[in-house]
């Protein structure tokens, strides 16, 4: 983890502790400016925030899932209907996203924290592809289409400027909540259960409650993400509920770095949108590399770009290990056979 | 009517069965969770549409396919997968399907391909009332053959012992003179094989595009769960049962038949995890 330490209160830690969020921020800001292509910023803002959300459960609480597609489309789907149904406010929209988001977290986390690595992902898996079917099924959702909504917000106008401002202000507020949790004694005990659960246990706490909370965290947050997507394209997309995204969110977390603060995740998703972007019109291998790079990271344990550059992979990267080969018997029979041990 | 339905069910429960199976024994043998299996199933329909339009003949298809999917995949599993953890090896299988997605993007047009029957195949066989064509009796005929030979070699053989005890206890497999990679490498290139088999079948069937492995691959995790991990019968019996399930689903309850899978899965996975004839309990985690 970085060592975002609140030993004491003073102002220099703090100041250590969100710099780095500030100085990205400013940097995207100029960036935005620069280049003028705000939805594209607006968008790779988005997936930040997904992937931020999605590396609480991952990264850190150290619960697998493969079905964030859900939160996202929930969130998509919840803000739209808000919309055009209730009221164009997008502040109620964002704030209902968020709550259909954290209950679906809670859904997943009641069915999922207690069990194996496993049957996590297969069981959100399952409940993410329940949804997909659901929104195909039913004539309100505008079944695999995909509706028009187009909110209204209190503080910012329609422009594709104020979206972006707004969006990067409110990915920033979540980045700073998401760094302070890790940063008090609720984070650091997550992060106690996600690298030995069993001695967590022993020290009193209840690992399946964290994991819930984490879980119901990570669904408010990445459904927000989903919300805040339709805000700067002013549709409601049906491809977020395809599994698909799920991968994907897994690709931008792991590129950027696993459980490496929130800054991992976020220049994960940050920097694969805008390269894809950049890439994608000059050669059509981009996908492919971005792929063969994912594997490669994974693969040689570089445990992300972001770790990598600070010189601190081996170290994340050893922490999600030791959480895979710690964990309990369970886990071991889920290690390939060549690595069991004679019990 | 219910006969109809019954029919198509075995159909498509055999067609099933193939892709399951090889799923079967990379997921519920090795326990490796392999989330590149629709992507082989999807690089056999390709093989399919390439080959079948250079005029190769059905058998050669179906074999070349296997072949070039199953060095595919031992290659990809000696270079990538060998060695690795759960965690490791469900983020890597992501990223090799992904990997194969892309290519296949890049070598053939990303667009639906046409694929052809070939003439011999080509018409339909009347059961009564009932109409088959004749591919779906061929593919049928094929993928009740592998299925069969599939469950023989490993629950009947030397070899598939060895397997099975290369999957169950790798250490002291080893201890008694049984080189296990190359054995787990060559399970995992057979698992892959039939998975393109099983696209090489049903790619005259449905439509032959870059994303069609994704379904699959579900319905193929739904199959390996109730039948039981490390259950090659029991994933037998889960592919036919499933099918005929969706089929009269489809038939007699549209409105919740495309429900009906995932809630079987989230309530085997809820309620009996080691499926119907599951050797292994998939565990509890503390807390």
């Amino acid at each position: 983890m970085a060592k975002n330490s609140l030993s004491s209160k003073q102002s220099s830690s703090l100041g250590r502790l969100y710099s780095p969020l500030i100085l990205a921020g400013m940097a995207l800001a100029i960036f935005a400016l620069w280049t003028g292509d705000y939805t594209l910023l607006s968008n790779a803002l988005a997936w930040g925030l997904a992937a931020m959300a999605f590396d609480v459960c991952m990264g850190h609480a150290g619960v697998f899932s493969f079905g964030h597609s859900a939160m996202m489309a929930a969130g998509a789907y919840t803000a739209g209907l808000m919309v055009v149904h209730v009221t164009p406010n997008l502040e109620v929209a964002l704030v209902s996203a968020m709550a259909v988001g954290a209950l679906i977290g809670g859904l997943m986390a009641l069915v999922t924290v207690r069990r194996s690595h496993l049957r996590q992902a297969l069981i959100t898996m399952g409940i993410a592809e329940l949804l997909r079917v659901f929104i195909v099924d039913m004539s309100w959702t505008g079944s695999a289409n995909g509706f028009a909504a187009r909110p209204d917000s209190l503080f910012a106008g329609a422009s594709g400027r104020s979206a972006f401002i707004y969006t990067l202000i409110v990915v920033g507020i979540a980045a700073a909540f998401l760094i302070w949790l890790y940063a008090t004694s609720f984070g650091r005990v997550m992060h106690g259960v996600r690298d030995d659960s069993t001695r967590m246990a022993h020290l009193g706490f209840q690992p399946s409650l964290f994991r819930s909370t984490a879980f119901v965290i990570s669904g408010g947050f990445t459904a927000l993400a989903g919300a805040l997507t339709v805000y700067h394209t002013r549709v409601v997309d049906f491809g977020l509920t395809n599994v698909h995204v799920s991968t994907q969110l897994i690709i931008m977390t792991v590129l950027g770095g696993l459980g490496y603060s929130v800054y991992g995740a976020l220049s994960g998703a940050i920097g694969y949108v805008l390269l894809e972007d950049l890439f994608i019109g000059r050669t059509s291998q981009w996908p492919l590399l971005i792929a063969a790079a994912y594997v490669i990271i994974v693969r040689a344990r570089i445990g992300g770009i972001a770790p990598a550059l600070t010189r601190r992979g081996h170290s994340v990267w050893n922490l999600v290990r030791r959480r895979v080969s710690t964990n309990s018997p369970e886990n071991e029979k889920d290690s390939t056979p060549t690595e069991r041990t004679i019990p | 009517m219910i006969i109809d339905v019954a029919i198509r069910g075995l159909l498509s429960g055999v067609s099933l069965a193939t892709v399951a199976l090889g799923l079967s024994l990379i997921f519920g043998m090795m326990r490796t969770i392999n989330f590149a299996h629709g992507a082989f199933f999807m690089l056999g329909a390709f093989f399919y549409v390439e080959l079948t339009n250079r005029g190769v003949a059905a058998p050669l298809v179906i074999l070349g396919s296997a072949l070039a999917a199953g060095v595919i995949a031992g290659i990809a599993y000696r270079l990538v997968l060998k060695g690795m953890g759960f965690l490791e090896q469900a983020l890597l299988t992501i990223g090799l399907s992904a990997m194969l997605t892309e290519a296949v993007r890049n070598v053939w047009d990303n667009k639906p391909q046409p694929a052809r029957v070939p003439d011999y195949l080509k018409g339909v066989v009347t059961f009564g009332d009932n109409v088959v064509s004749k591919y779906s009796l061929f593919a049928v005929g094929i993928g009740l053959t592998i299925t069969i030979a599939l469950w023989v070699a490993i629950d009947h053989t030397s070899l598939g012992m060895q397997i099975r005890a290369a999957t169950e206890n790798g250490i002291t497999t080893r201890t008694l003179g049984v080189n296990t990679d190359r054995l787990l490498t060559f399970t995992y290139a057979i698992g892959a094989a039939l998975a393109a088999v099983g696209g090489v079948l049903q790619a005259p069937l449905v439509q032959v595009d870059a994303d069609m492995g994704s379904t699959i691959l579900i319905t193929s995790f739904i199959v390996v769960i109730v039948g039981g991990m490390g259950s090659i019968l029991g994933a037998i019996i889960a592919s036919l049962g499933l099918a005929q399930l969706n089929g009269f689903m489809a038939a007699y309850a549209p409105s919740y038949s495309a429900y009906s899978l995932y809630v079987v899965l989230i309530g085997f996975l809820l309620l009996r995890p080691g499926g119907l004839i599951g050797k292994w309990y998939l565990g509890e985690e503390d807390g």
